[in-house]
């Protein structure tokens, strides 16, 4: 386990760091040693020791360099509900 | 099933003909990707006119609109995803004035941790972004943004 991360954490069996629920389209990190981590009440948390690429079938990839990232989704606001939530697509 | 452009949809909206469609039931469109495809059908100017649709602030692809439904403002932020060319409207709240206040909200920025001279690179893949743990500070824009 990272030491930066709780011992709760828990290793995710693919590198998927969000998945749609419409499309079937997922983002997926690929590199050396990536890591995703979910912490619990989705937060994820992936560790690219040597950097990674997110890739997606619709969008094009991004190349991140070695570190620790949060993920987080985009927010929207749902005016009937008059709640702020997470984009789910 | 019925898809659009690879979207799973319900049946009214993959069989009803574009010219037939209520541009109102948008408001009713829970998932992203469906609003985007319901967009994309009945088109967004026929939308933004037909919900009376006012423009707060335009910059870029962006557009802050506010409209009035069953009697409430309701406030939207109109942009084109630039992977496929597609337009989307999502909501944002009522108290946001500005298209820079309204991708701070989406984005989960506030104005105290955004540092565009020392704050941390972070990228975003349409709605994921990938923040460096740890970082307190950002930058008020996505370094890669696709």
């Amino acid at each position: 386990m990272k030491k930066d991360l709780p011992k709760t954490a828990k290793k995710l069996a693919g590198n998927h760091l969000a998945e749609g629920e419409a499309t079937g389209h997922f983002h997926a990190a690929v590199g050396t040693d990536v890591t995703v981590f979910d912490l619990g009440d989705g937060v994820l948390v992936l560790d690219a020791p040597e950097g990674a690429t997110v890739e997606h079938q619709e969008h094009g990839p991004i190349t991140l360099p070695p570190g620790l990232y949060d993920r987080h989704i985009v927010k929207e606001y749902d005016h009937a509900a008059e709640e702020a939530r997470n984009v789910q697509d | 099933m019925w898809h659009l452009h690879g979207v799973r949809v319900k049946q009214w909206l993959a069989e009803t003909r574009a010219e037939e469609l209520d541009p109102t039931q948008i408001t009713k469109i829970d998932n992203a990707e469906v609003r985007r495809e319901f967009v994309r059908k009945v088109g967004i100017d026929r939308i933004v006119y037909k919900l009376g649709a006012k423009t707060i602030e335009e910059r870029g692809n962006y557009q802050l609109l506010r409209m009035e439904i069953a009697g409430r403002p309701w406030t939207y932020l109109k942009m084109l995803n630039p992977s496929i060319g597609a337009w989307h409207i999502e909501g944002v709240p009522n108290e946001i004035a500005t298209v820079s206040e309204a991708l701070n909200f989406r984005n989960g920025l506030t104005p105290d941790m955004i540092d565009d001279e020392n704050g941390a690179d972070w990228f975003q893949q349409g709605d994921v972004i990938l923040k460096p743990r740890g970082a307190k500070n950002f930058k008020r824009q996505p370094i890669v943004l696709t």
